[in-house]
């Protein structure tokens, strides 16, 4: 009791953050009337529409399309109830958006059966097109173009990360257990794919014991601390080039297409409640507007509060519930208005904060300076291109410092001047 | 219940942060540094500034003495009955000035974060109890502006504040300073000394300092006793025991706009400010040596902050 007291006096320049291993109590939710699905995953380039209003689809049609290379399939058997210009969770108003109204009786299956050791890797390419997989890791992107990038690149290791990138999220660890026969065996197939040298799973050093390694894959146990399972972390502790990080759910979801013909259609998410404790994991269907979440739980954020899709480290705060669950949200976190302090422009006291806590030991006070002035190419010869956006340094700064958002102005900048 | 959907706020991650403010910071160096002002004031008796006291007001003496003299008391003990009146004028001229300063120069206000109130109570602690109110006052004032507010303020002076002002002080009227045989309020005798050093361990406890700086000044007192042994009186204990050495290793090397934030920088940038002081305590000329010892260690902060932990740069597929 003295400590809290100290701690509301005095505040708290600890600031650990340590990654759930026990998960909450778990909620599958009913599939809504209306699933909303983005028609431009990732924002970067919006799908071409092949539905039109009213069009009876089964599972596994494709509703939208980028020529051959990004197949938007339908996720059950329905109607197309409407074409809407609503944006997606990440407020991305590019595309628009199908409401799929899903029929009662749906059939998941839409391809068929592959095996997933014994099928040639041209027709398992095929199939992880055909079934719009795609890999999460920060914007939606398709699996594919990743496993096998264009150029002379290839992937040398290949990893597999089955843990939850920000405290508080438990929705891979309850999708790791669930499955865990199938987490190996999705990391084999998609080392197939790729056609890579070293497959690697990633683990919590709690998950590790639970799984066998077995020919041709490795595990990599990880610490359970933030920002340990960050993607940036895995790829800089396994050599950087060539590396790349597949989370385990886009993983699953390819062996699903493959295995059992299935397209994608379900996501864990942990819903983290206004005290800072997960409150539960939810089982949704992609599409499923986060108000439906909420108000499951009996959230009624109201104004002022953020509603974050995603962890409370690094998701994207959202201006409406209306937003739908897409491939690349794994959590739901509320935080309510006031309950931390507002960022400020006082200048920087150099107490070092910053650098005792960032993963990558970058300068952090100095890029944050030169980014607040504007001397951008400055931030490049202190690494600015070494971050990964972890947060770390402006969640424990002691003038409160909008550290992150400096660095992204800088990175932002210097993309544009590039 | 209203239709209008509600308006959320947006913003950045991270959405999970601290409660640390420089306030919170400045508080805890306050606090930690309260017992020692409250041993320094028992240790010198509080009331022992009613000897001569209407004499250190100085040129405010005529204003201060007014309708006093008719209530039959000492205007001096009036106004600042003793030491703890003087503590708590040091830290109010801090705020007012450092408020004053932001109005004038036109800066933001930041005197609401404590720093001023921080630099003002240092300033008190090292003077000595018979000190006249308005060199004290003018030291503060000239700490505030000279030693920080004309750099920007909190974050952009190069040498401590209180240290500044108190070389200004210390350089101009070194009689009114160092009557013969007085001791500073914040360190009369060796007790109040391990005050100081308790309360310095409870700081670096709480998070806000770091530790490598006073570990480093101990240690540099340590190795440059036996060096220049020849010239001091007494082992290293004893170095510790007297003067401001405690004080400046947990409360004044410590302050972090003027020292290193890289922690092998900031242990380095402690044991030079041990050796320093040692050194100048050994062969300078004045009483005290800390104030010296900080500056100097203090423009050498930017250098010193050149040690880093080599960026190891990965190749990151984006």
């Amino acid at each position: 009791m003295l400590k809290e007291a100290l701690n509301r006096l005095l505040g708290r320049p600890e600031f650990q953050l340590p990654l759930e291993t026990s998960v909450p109590q778990t909620v599958e939710l009913e599939a809504p009337e209306l699933l909303c699905l983005s028609l431009c995953p990732g924002g970067v380039k919006p799908l071409k529409l092949a539905v039109e209003k009213d069009e009876e689809v089964s599972a596994g049609d494709v509703l939208a399309r980028d020529g051959e290379k990004h197949l938007l399939p339908s996720p059950f058997p329905g109607t197309i109830a409407a074409i809407t210009e609503q944006p997606d969770i990440r407020g991305n108003r590019k595309g628009g958006a199908v409401l799929l109204r899903p029929s009662k009786e749906a059939d998941a299956r839409a391809f068929e059966k592959l095996d997933p050791e014994k099928a040639d890797v041209e027709s398992l390419r095929k199939r992880i097109r055909e079934a719009g997989i795609l890999s999460t890791t920060r914007t939606p992107r398709p699996l594919l173009d990743q496993l096998c990038p264009e150029g002379d690149s290839p992937v040398e290791t290949l990893v597999v990360l089955a843990a939850d990138r920000d405290p508080g999220v438990t929705a891979t660890l309850q999708l790791l257990r669930e499955r865990l026969a199938d987490a190996p065996a999705a990391a084999r197939l998609l080392g197939r794919i790729a056609a890579a040298g070293k497959v690697v799973l990633a683990v919590l050093e709690s998950e590790a014991s639970a799984l066998a390694a077995g020919a041709g894959l490795e595990l990599l146990p990880l610490q359970q601390e933030y920002p340990q399972t960050l993607v940036g972390m895995v790829t800089r502790k396994l050599g950087g080039a060539g590396t790349l990080v597949i989370p385990l759910d886009s993983a699953l979801a390819a062996l699903d297409a493959v295995r059992d013909g299935l397209v994608q259609r379900e996501k864990w998410l942990t819903l983290i409640g206004p005290d800072q404790q997960p409150i539960a994991n939810y089982r949704v269907q992609l599409g499923t507007p986060i108000g439906d979440v909420l108000r499951h739980a009996g959230l009624e954020p109201t104004d002022r509060d953020k509603v974050v899709a995603g962890g409370p480290m690094r998701g994207r705060a959202v201006y409406s519930v209306s937003g739908a669950v897409d491939a690349g949200v794994d959590a739901l976190t509320i935080v309510p208005a006031d309950s931390f302090p507002r960022w400020t422009t006082d200048p920087c006291i150099n107490c070092g904060r910053c650098i005792d806590r960032c993963p990558v030991d970058l300068q952090v006070q100095l890029i944050a300076r030169y980014a607040e002035f504007g001397f951008f190419d400055r931030t490049v010869e202190y690494g600015i291109d070494q971050c990964f956006e972890c947060g770390l340094c402006a969640s424990v700064c002691t003038a409160r410092r909008p550290l992150m958002q400096y660095i992204r102005l800088a990175k932002e900048e210097l993309e544009a001047s590039a | 219940m209203s239709t209008q959907p509600a308006r959320f706020t947006v913003g950045a991650a991270p959405h999970w942060r601290t409660n640390t403010s420089l306030l919170r910071m400045n508080l805890c160096f306050l606090l930690a540094l309260l017992p020692t002002a409250l041993a320094g004031a028992v240790a010198h008796g509080f009331g022992s500034r009613n000897v001569e006291v209407s004499g250190a007001l100085g040129p405010l003496r005529p204003l201060l003495e007014v309708g006093t003299r008719e209530m039959g008391v000492d205007a001096g003990t009036l106004w600042f009955g003793g030491i703890l009146g003087l503590i708590v004028l040091g830290m109010g001229v801090g705020l007012l000035a450092e408020y004053l300063c932001q109005v004038l120069m036109r800066q933001p206000y930041q005197a609401t974060n404590g720093h001023g109130v921080l630099m003002g109570l240092v300033m008190v602690l090292l003077c000595p109890p018979g000190v006249p109110l308005w060199v004290l006052v003018f030291g503060i004032i000239l700490a505030i502006f000279i030693g920080k507010q004309i750099f920007g303020g909190i974050g952009g002076y190069p040498m401590h504040p209180a240290m500044v002002g108190w070389l200004i002080l210390m350089l101009s009227w070194p009689h009114k300073l160092y009557p013969v045989g007085a001791a500073s309020i914040g360190a009369p005798n060796a007790a109040v000394i391990a005050i100081t050093a308790i309360g310095g361990i409870g700081l670096c406890l709480s998070g806000y300092v770091r530790w490598q700086i006073p570990l480093g000044v101990l240690l540099g007192v340590a190795i440059a006793t036996p060096i220049f042994g020849g010239a001091l009186d007494g082992g290293i204990v004893d170095q510790l025991f007297t003067g401001h050495i405690v004080l400046m290793a947990f409360f004044i090397g410590t302050d972090s706009t003027a020292s290193p934030a890289n922690r092998l920088a900031a242990f380095l940038f402690g044991l030079l400010l041990g050796l320093l002081v040692m050194l100048i305590r050994a062969y300078g000329v004045w009483a005290d040596a800390v104030p010296f010892a900080v500056v100097l260690a203090n423009v050498m902060n930017p250098l010193l902050d050149r040690i880093r932990p080599k960026l190891e740069r990965v190749e990151v597929a984006r």
